[in-house]
Parts: structure tokens; C-alpha cells; sequence
């Protein structure tokens, strides 16, 4: 198989920043091969994937990255999925999306309804060709861009993260999809931090050391004695803080997301809210806090029904998308910002938001723009900046997503460590039911639009 | 497929991005002058506006001559859309204020992310309505004392909004320094 890029030398390094965040690498990508790009987070994954695809915009740089071109190729040459879904999507519906690829390659119309199905039936994404984009789970998004840049036929395909937003199945799927791909000679660029359910089609690993260079092997994170479960949370007596009773919440047409969810969420525990994608965990959580309004039901939160003042830092929510809630100049600005709005004394802002920072293993980006951080930087600057306050309650839609194994770890102590140390109530929610057994007090199970408890 | 990275334009190349930001910040302070038609009878309020937008034009852009393309952008639109009481004069204004602030980003770069800079750039740019203000009113045949004098009053009024404009571009040049749009 021939090489279809090559990168000679390169050095990236971002504007207003001394280090280069890439350093003289060398590597080449031949047809039909998978490689998967692995390293700590923030060690330039996603900036060499950006250099692969030509998307870095501002910033010096040195080397060069080559393509042979073929020429009456009516294939894209790079496709490139990003890490954070949301913003790569430009139509509103899930047909309008795949084919927008086809009709700037100026396919003939009547072959790209079947090229449309053909592609999101690749992926596992059986929605309706007009259903709303935005009415998608984040790991739903992911097939959808997948689907919109397989319809298109890359030489080159560049998925950062996949396994952060895709469930078991999509995995599987992806799997099949990319041992497909290879067989017709497409190259295929892994950025990920858990490579293990695509093991068995990737032929090569590249390991980014986090000073910019290329070290040997793959990245594993570090060497950790076996993780145990933490001890359970223990309090006194059950005290409820959350009541569900019969809630239902119907999305898009008449098919109800979940129905008849009841559960309920005592004081000082931990719970997982597990599911595959699509199955409503984010709207679960959502109708919890108060931002959506299920069709039936009643949901009493600390004390009375959802709403925004009353919990005025009582409730946190960290959102799956960073991007969302964060919107400060600087890192050490964001976590303060909540502490600032409930009136806290400065001494004590500056030694909560210094305590958040450290938990979060971020003291060292205080100065910077959370703006500018990776995806997986982000997450760990908004999950400070709600544990900054210590509400009574928490609630995280994937909190692990973007990270590596090792910041992974350390969340998930740290989360333990608050829940232990401030008796702050915590549901969690995880697209693999499998993750993490043994570290919530009860798991409750979404399938089939029902809510089972394990 | 190289370069893959598009490099910063040097000090006379303009960009499509600084360019793009100019364009928006010509047709945000026309528009905001449209839109914001209040009648206050306070003199030089529109200085408000005019002076934040070409400090924004010239500081979110390496271009050195961003508040002056700006200002020939918003002026021209001014004049096409027979906006404001001036008629071509409405060039002159623009441009006025516009060479003041890159005149002071020439001399010093740095001084679009300063509080206090940046309202003495706007207060001087704000004082240039005494010049544009004496040669409207000469040309309609005021006594000179009286125009000196009404001028003067004017220009009084810009300052003073020119001050207030320029205090409000450190923080939106921040913020958008922080997410990355500008570098």
C-alpha cells in the first residue's frame, strides 16, 4: 500500500506560548493501515490531528506535512471527525447532514438517498432522514459525523475520542466499520485514550510523550496498583434529597424518551445513571435540575421542586459538553466565578478555588484561557468549578469523558473524596454500564425506555 | 498540501480574518448609530459609539490601519445610507477619528488591552468633532466666535464619550482574546 501522507519534521507551537506543543515529528500514513495516536491529556493529540486535516489556524510552525494528490479522485482526501461533536454539525437534520458532503462533491441527487442510508446504517444511527440534529445524544452526533464523512469516501479518516462518546454497541459497530474501511484501502487515525475495543484493528500505535515528541509503545497512563472500589458512603439514617415519581419525557413524535421513572436519592450517596446512546441519561438529568419539563411526573429536589433560585448553590451540574458552562478568561476566574456570586469572603474564594484546582490537578493552568485547553482540560475545569462551591447535590453527565486513564482515576477518587469528606450527594452518569462497578452505591439502568435499578 | 497552517499577514497584508473584522465592526457602528438614534441633547454622544468601534476595529486586528478602514467603511455606508445630518461630511468624521487611534496603535501597540490608554486615545479621538464640528459650521456661515465657542462645546461632549468608549474595548478584547478569536 502507498503512502498517502507524510509528515516531515514538523513543530507546532500555539501563539502567546514558548514550549512547542508538537516537536520535529516524523511519520508517515500508508493505505489502508489504522494508527492509533495515544498520550497523556493535553499532550497535542488533537492539535497533530488538526495539523493532519490543515485546520490549525493561527500559530507558527516548521516542517512540512505532504499528500500526493490523486488526480479525477472525486473522494475528499482528509475526514476528520472532532472531539466535541457539537461543533462540526451545519444542517438540522440528520439526511441534510450526511448528504451535504455528497452535494459539494456534486453527486447526482437521485443516488445519495441510498448512499445516505448505506452510511448511517454504518454506524448504527436508524433515525429518520428528517429527524432533528439537535434532538441527538452527544455519542448519536458522533455516529451522525461519522456517517456524513464515510458517505464521502476519505482517503484519510481522523476520529478523535470516539470511544468518549460511543457506547459499547457503537464500538462494536465502529469496529466493523473500520476493518470494512481498511479492506478498500482507507487510512484510519485513532486519537484515544482507550483504544481496547478497537484493538484488534489497529496495526500501529503512536505515542506522544507530552513535551511534543514521539515516544515508543503506547501510552498507558501510570503504572497504578489495582484500582478497589472505595467503601460505600455511610450516613445515618436515609434521608431523601431527590424524589422521581412516575416521570415520562416525550422527545421528537410521539415515542416517549423514558417513561414511568421513579426512584429516589438519599442524602450522602452515590449513584451511577448508566445506558447506552440515545437513551435519555442527559434528559434524565436535565428534567432533574430543572431545564426541561417532563410531560408527567413530579420531580421534589432538596426539598421542592426544581427550581433555578431556589437551589441557587445548593444543586451543581456539570454538563457533558465543558463548553457549555465554561465562559471566563482565565481557568482561576472560572472556578472563583460561583464562589463570588454567593457572597463568599475573598480569603475563602481564594483558598476554595486554589483547594478545586489542586483536587483537579490544574494549579498550573490558572493564568490560562479555559477556552483554549483540550477537550479533556475543559471537563476538569468545569468539574472544579462545581465542586468549587460544594453543593448539596450533584449532578454529572459523563464526567470522565475526554479523559485519560489516570485523570480518569483521579476524578473518580476526588469524586469519592467530596462525597466522603462534605457528605455531597452525587448522580453520575456513564454510557458503559460496565465502568466503574462497585463505585456507586446503586446504579440505576436506563433501557428500553425504562429505569431499572441494580 | 503545503503549508497546511496559514501564517498571521504582515504589517501591510491584510487578512481575510482582519479583514472580516473590520467589515463587522464598520457596519456595527452604523448600525448601532441607527438603531440607538436617541435624542438626548447631550452633544457628542454618537463619539460613544464611533470611538469604541474603531478602537475595536484596530485593536483586534495586527492591520495597521484597521480603525481607518473601518472608519472609510462606516463613512461610505453613512453617506450611501444618507445617514446623520452631514452628508459627505460624514467621511471626514470617520476618518478623523479613525487616523487618531491608529496613529496612538502606531506609536504604541500595546495599548488596546490598557484601561487608561485606551480612554485618552478615545478622549483625543473624541476631540477631533472640534475640527469636523468648526468646518461644518463654517461652511453653513456661522460668526466665527460663536462657531469657536460651539465647537468647543461639542468637542467637550465627544471627550467625554470618547473616555467612555474607550474604557469599554480592554474587557471585550479580553474576552475575546480568551476564546481564542483574536490572537
Amino acid at each position: 500500500m502507498g503512502v498517502i501522507l507524510r509528515l516531515k519534521k514538523f513543530s507546532f507551537t500555539y501563539p502567546e506560548v514558548e514550549t512547542p506543543v508538537l516537536q520535529d515529528l516524523d511519520l508517515e500514513v500508508e493505505a489502508g493501515r489504522c494508527y492509533c495516536l495515544t498520550g497523556p491529556t493535553g499532550s497535542g493529540k488533537t492539535t497533530l490531528a488538526l495539523a493532519l486535516k490543515g485546520l490549525l489556524s493561527a500559530g507558527r510552525y516548521e516542517g512540512e506535512i505532504d499528500m500526493p494528490s490523486v488526480d479525477g479522485s472525486p473522494a475528499m482526501a482528509v475526514g476528520m471527525v472532532l472531539q466535541d461533536p457539537e461543533v462540526q454539525l451545519l444542517t438540522s437534520t440528520v439526511g441534510a447532514e450526511v448528504a451535504f458532503g455528497l452535494e459539494n462533491l456534486c453527486v447526482e441527487p437521485a443516488e445519495m438517498p441510498q448512499r445516505v442510508i448505506t452510511a448511517l446504517q454504518a454506524v448504527g444511527l436508524e433515525k429518520p432522514l428528517d429527524y432533528p440534529v439537535d434532538k441527538l445524544s452527544m455519542g448519536q452526533k458522533y455516529r451522525l459525523l461519522i456517517a456524513a464523512l464515510l458517505v464521502m469516501e476519505p482517503r484519510l479518516l481522523i476520529l478523535d475520542e470516539p470511544g468518549a462518546q460511543l457506547d459499547p454497541e457503537g464500538l462494536d459497530l465502529l469496529r466493523k466499520c473500520l476493518r470494512r474501511l481498511k479492506q478498500s484501502g482507507v487510512a484510519i487515525i485513532l486519537c484515544e485514550h482507550r483504544p481496547e475495543s478497537l484493538l484488534s484493528e489497529i496495526d500501529t500505535f503512536w505515542q506522544l510523550d507530552g513535551s511534543g515528541k514521539f515516544a515508543d509503545g503506547r501510552y498507558r497512563g501510570e503504572e497504578h496498583a489495582p484500582l478497589e472500589p472505595p467503601p460505600p458512603s455511610t450516613t445515618a439514617e436515609a434521608e431523601p434529597v431527590l424524589q422521581v415519581q412516575d416521570l415520562s419525557f416525550v422527545g421528537v413524535g410521539e415515542q416517549p424518551v423514558w417513561s414511568q421513572v421513579s426512584f429516589a436519592v438519599d442524602k450522602g450517596r452515590r449513584y451511577a445513571v448508566t445506558g447506552l446512546n440515545g437513551t435519555g441519561k442527559t434528559t434524565l438529568l436535565r428534567c432533574l435540575a430543572g431545564f426541561l419539563s417532563p410531560q408527567q411526573g413530579a420531580v421534589q429536589i432538596l426539598g421542592g421542586a426544581p427550581d433555578a433560585y431556589r437551589l441557587r448553590g445548593r444543586l451543581g451540574c456539570l454538563f457533558q459538553n465543558p463548553q457549555k458552562q465554561i465562559f471566563e478568561n482565565t481557568v482561576g476566574e472560572e472556578v472563583a466565578f460561583p464562589l463570588k456570586r454567593f457572597g463568599l469572603l475573598s480569603g475563602t474564594v481564594e483558598e476554595r478555588t486554589a483547594e478545586a484546582l489542586a483536587a483537579c490537578g490544574i494549579s498550573h493552568l490558572v493564568d490560562q484561557s479555559p477556552h483554549k485547553l483540550s477537550y479533556g482540560q475543559k471537563h476538569l475545569v468545569a468539574l472544579a468549578s462545581v465542586l468549587a462551591p460544594r453543593p448539596e447535590l450533584l449532578l454529572l453527565d459523563d464526567p470522565l469523558a475526554g479523559l485519560d486513564d489516570g485523570h480518569s482515576r483521579a476524578v473518580m477518587e476526588l469524586l469519592v473524596h467530596y462525597n466522603l469528606q462534605h457528605g455531597m450527594t452525587m448522580l453520575w452518569t456513564f454510557h458503559d454500564p460496565e465502568a466503574w462497578p462497585g463505585w456507586a452505591d446503586q446504579v440505576l439502568h436506563l433501557e428500553g425506555g425504562r429505569l431499572v435499578a441494580r | 498540501m503545503n503549508p497546511v497552517v496559514e501564517q498571521a499577514g504582515g504589517l501591510f497584508r491584510l487578512s481575510l480574518k482582519e479583514a472580516l473584522f473590520i467589515g463587522f465592526c464598520a457596519v456595527f457602528a452604523v448600525l448601532a448609530r441607527m438603531m440607538l438614534r436617541l435624542h438626548l441633547h447631550i452633544s457628542g454622544h454618537a463619539m460613544l459609539v464611533t470611538a469604541f468601534f474603531l478602537l475595536l476595529a484596530r485593536g483586534s486586528v495586527r492591520y495597521r490601519f484597521g480603525a481607518s478602514f473601518a472608519g472609510l467603511l462606516a463613512g461610505s455606508a453613512s453617506i450611501f445610507l444618507g445617514f446623520a445630518k452631514s452628508g459627505p461630511f460624514m467621511l471626514v468624521k470617520y476618518l478623523a477619528v479613525a487616523l487618531v487611534i491608529d496613529l496612538a496603535g502606531l506609536l504604541m501597540p500595546g495599548l488596546f488591552r490598557n484601561y487608561f490608554w485606551c480612554a485618552l486615545v478615545g478622549g483625543c479621538a473624541g476631540a477631533t468633532k472640534f475640527f469636523t464640528a468648526y468646518s461644518v459650521n463654517f461652511l453653513a456661515g456661522m460668526d466665527r466666535t460663536v462657531n469657536f465657542q460651539a465647537s468647543l462645546f461639542e468637542a467637550a461632549g465627544a471627550i467625554l464619550f470618547g473616555v467612555l468608549g474607550g474604557l469599554l474595548v480592554p474587557v471585550v478584547l479580553r474576552r475575546l482574546h480568551a476564546y481564542g478569536v483574536i490572537s
